[in-house]
Parts: structure tokens; C-alpha cells; sequence
């Protein structure tokens, strides 16, 4: 009973992403900084995955814009540089942020590295895991301006009652699961989160006026 | 129903989580993050994309909220479908909308109207010769 009782709380807080509340971040550089706007350039792409980095590109904008900020068209910004004989993300990450200032006239560059992007299959379940890092650097000075990491997992739990039917239908959504893992929701969750969470996510930028610079309560 | 049901249900509690972090979207964004994903899936799909944005900035522009971005992309698939005069306009309200982008784009639509003239001249080079 007690034992229950722990995993629960324990479950309780896994699922409560949005309350753990880990040491507050140190904003006086971001804040000092104030960007205004945020270019989200190709992603780094460190796991075997062939496809990770194009697939993610799409879900990064909407969490981080809706914070406030203008984020540049990800898809033009990533063809031009493709264009530019820039299509390594490599090259780009390496490259001095105010390099990209130059070109976009951007305040600040994020680049992210995925850094796990698998699905496991292990026994009936299937485990869908994403891990991703975050750097946003000033294309005025090149400064470090925020760093996250974010881990998200997806594993479809078998609800009670019939143990017989949830096992196969435990069976069944793994198979589906395997066949094409669905990454999107997790990588939105992740950058949800990276976005969103008091004391380490991102302050609210210009485009939120009733937040903006009036929320040091949660981001020191 | 069972069998769906819980995987539906998980699915649920995923973006319950997800949109307690969130607050209320301050822009519209339409479908554009499934349709731009869809495309870089398969190239098929670039139509859809286009269709998408429009969609998604008629919309914003009725609540005053088109998401940073839009009008760009949407510019940027009509310069490559040749639409410069289109692509202009785009270019021009993102511009309105977030100065922040101008000094990308007014570059931008610098070098198209300045590839422009210059394919019109050469054009009448041609027609002259």
C-alpha cells in the first residue's frame, strides 16, 4: 500500500514536468542582453537518425515565438543558407553568431543539437525517447545568452482491467508505435517545456507586452 | 473501443502536459507546423504547405494575430514559384508586422527586384538584337 502509494507520487511527479522545480537560471546576461528576436538555424543531428534534423526543424518556432519573441521563417532562413553552400548545421553552429547577425540582422541565434531520437522496442512496449539540447547565443557579442537540455519519453501504458486484453492491446500499439514512431508530439512537448518552464525557460520577449520585463518573479 | 481508447487517452494526457506549460497562443499558427513537417517528409506536399500558410495568415489577419514567420515563408515559396510581385507583398507585411525582419528582407527583396531588372534587361538585349 505504501509502496503504491510512493510510485504514485512518484508518477504524479514525472508527469508534473511543468511543476519539478529545479535551481532557477541566472538571467542577468539574457536580461542585459534583451533580444528581441531569435534565429532558429539547422539543427545538429548526433544520433543515427537520418532524418531527425529536417523533421524537427518544423516544431521549433510556435513554442519559442509564442514567448514573445519574432522568430525568423526557419524553413527560408535554413534554404538561403543552404544556398549560401552553408546546408552543413556543423559549419553553421561553428560560424561566430554575429556572423548571422550580419546576415539576418538577428539579435540572438538558437542552435539546438539532438541529441537522442530512438524508439526502443523492448519485450510488448515500445519506448519512444527524444533528447535535445539548447543554446541561444547574442549576435551582438556571441555570448551566451541561455542553455536547456530536455529529455522527453513516450512509452503507451496498458491500462488496468483485463490484463489479457491490455497485453495485446499493449501488443498492438507497439507494433504501431515501431512501424513509424510518431516524434513530433514528443519534440513539441520538449521545446514546450525548454520554452516555457519558470526559472529555466525563456523570459517573455516584446510580443507578450503584459509579461514582458514584468516577470523577474520567475526568471531572476 | 477499449484498445484505442487508452491509446487515445495517452495521447491526451501528453498534450494536456504539454499545453499546461503554455499559455493561450498569442498567434495564429494554423496547421503549419504538420503541413511544413509533411513536406520535408515528402516533397509532394510543398502545395499543401503553401496552402497551409495562406490559410493560417488569413485567419491571423482577422484576430490581428499572423505568427512571425508566415508571411516570409509564404514570400519565400512564391519568389521560387517566380511570383515576385506576390512575394513582395509578402515580404512587405512581414515587414510591417515585425521590424525585426527588416533588415533580412528589405535586403531580400533588394536582390529580387535587382535580379529582376536585370533579367528584364537582358530580355530586351535580346529582343533588340
Amino acid at each position: 500500500m505504501k509502496l503504491a502509494k510512493i510510485g504514485l507520487l512518484m508518477l504524479g511527479v514525472a508527469l508534473a514536468g511543468c511543476v519539478q522545480v529545479p535551481k532557477s537560471k541566472d538571467y542577468a546576461e539574457f536580461r542585459s542582453h534583451d533580444p528581441h528576436s531569435i534565429l532558429v538555424v539547422p539543427v545538429i543531428n548526433n544520433t543515427t537518425s537520418l532524418t531527425a534534423q529536417d523533421y524537427f526543424l518544423s516544431t521549433v518556432s510556435a513554442p519559442f515565438a509564442e514567448r514573445g519573441y519574432y522568430v525568423f521563417p526557419a524553413h527560408m532562413v535554413k534554404s538561403l543558407l543552404e544556398k549560401e553552400g552553408l546546408s552543413d548545421a556543423g559549419l553553421v553552429h561553428q560560424a561566430n553568431p554575429t556572423r548571422m547577425g550580419d546576415i539576418f540582422g538577428c539579435d540572438s541565434v538558437l542552435y539546438i543539437q539532438i541529441n537522442k531520437w530512438e524508439s526502443r522496442y523492448i519485450v510488448i512496449s515500445t519506448s519512444t525517447d527524444v533528447a535535445l539540447h539548447y543554446r541561444l547565443a547574442s549576435c551582438h557579442d556571441g555570448r551566451t545568452l541561455w542553455e536547456d537540455t530536455r529529455e522527453v519519453t513516450y512509452s503507451p501504458q496498458a491500462s488496468s482491467g483485463n490484463p489479457l486484453a491490455a497485453l495485446i492491446a499493449q501488443a498492438i500499439v507497439s507494433a504501431l508505435e515501431k512501424a513509424d514512431p510518431n516524434y513530433m508530439p514528443l519534440a513539441t512537448m520538449a521545446n514546450l517545456q525548454a520554452a516555457n518552464l519558470p526559472g529555466q525557460g525563456l523570459p517573455a520577449g516584446p510580443y507578450l507586452p503584459d509579461q514582458y520585463r514584468k516577470d523577474q518573479s520567475k526568471f531572476k | 473501443m477499449k484498445k484505442t481508447g487508452w491509446k487515445l487517452a495517452a495521447i491526451v494526457m501528453i498534450a494536456t502536459t504539454a499545453a499546461g506549460c503554455a499559455q493561450q497562443s498569442r498567434f495564429v499558427w494554423g496547421n503549419y507546423e504538420n503541413s511544413l513537417y509533411a513536406y520535408y517528409k515528402n516533397s509532394d506536399q510543398r502545395a499543401a504547405y503553401e496552402a497551409s500558410l495562406v490559410k493560417a495568415i488569413e485567419l491571423g489577419r482577422k484576430n490581428g494575430k499572423i505568427a512571425p514567420g508566415l508571411c516570409a515563408e509564404l514570400g519565400y515559396l512564391q519568389l521560387e514559384n517566380g511570383n515576385l510581385l506576390e512575394a513582395q507583398k509578402n515580404f512587405a507585411e512581414e515587414m510591417t508586422l515585425f521590424p525585426e525582419s527588416r533588415p533580412f528582407l528589405s535586403g531580400v527583396v533588394q536582390r529580387m527586384t535587382a535580379d529582376k531588372d536585370k533579367a528584364d534587361g537582358d530580355k530586351k538585349k535580346e529582343t533588340q538584337s
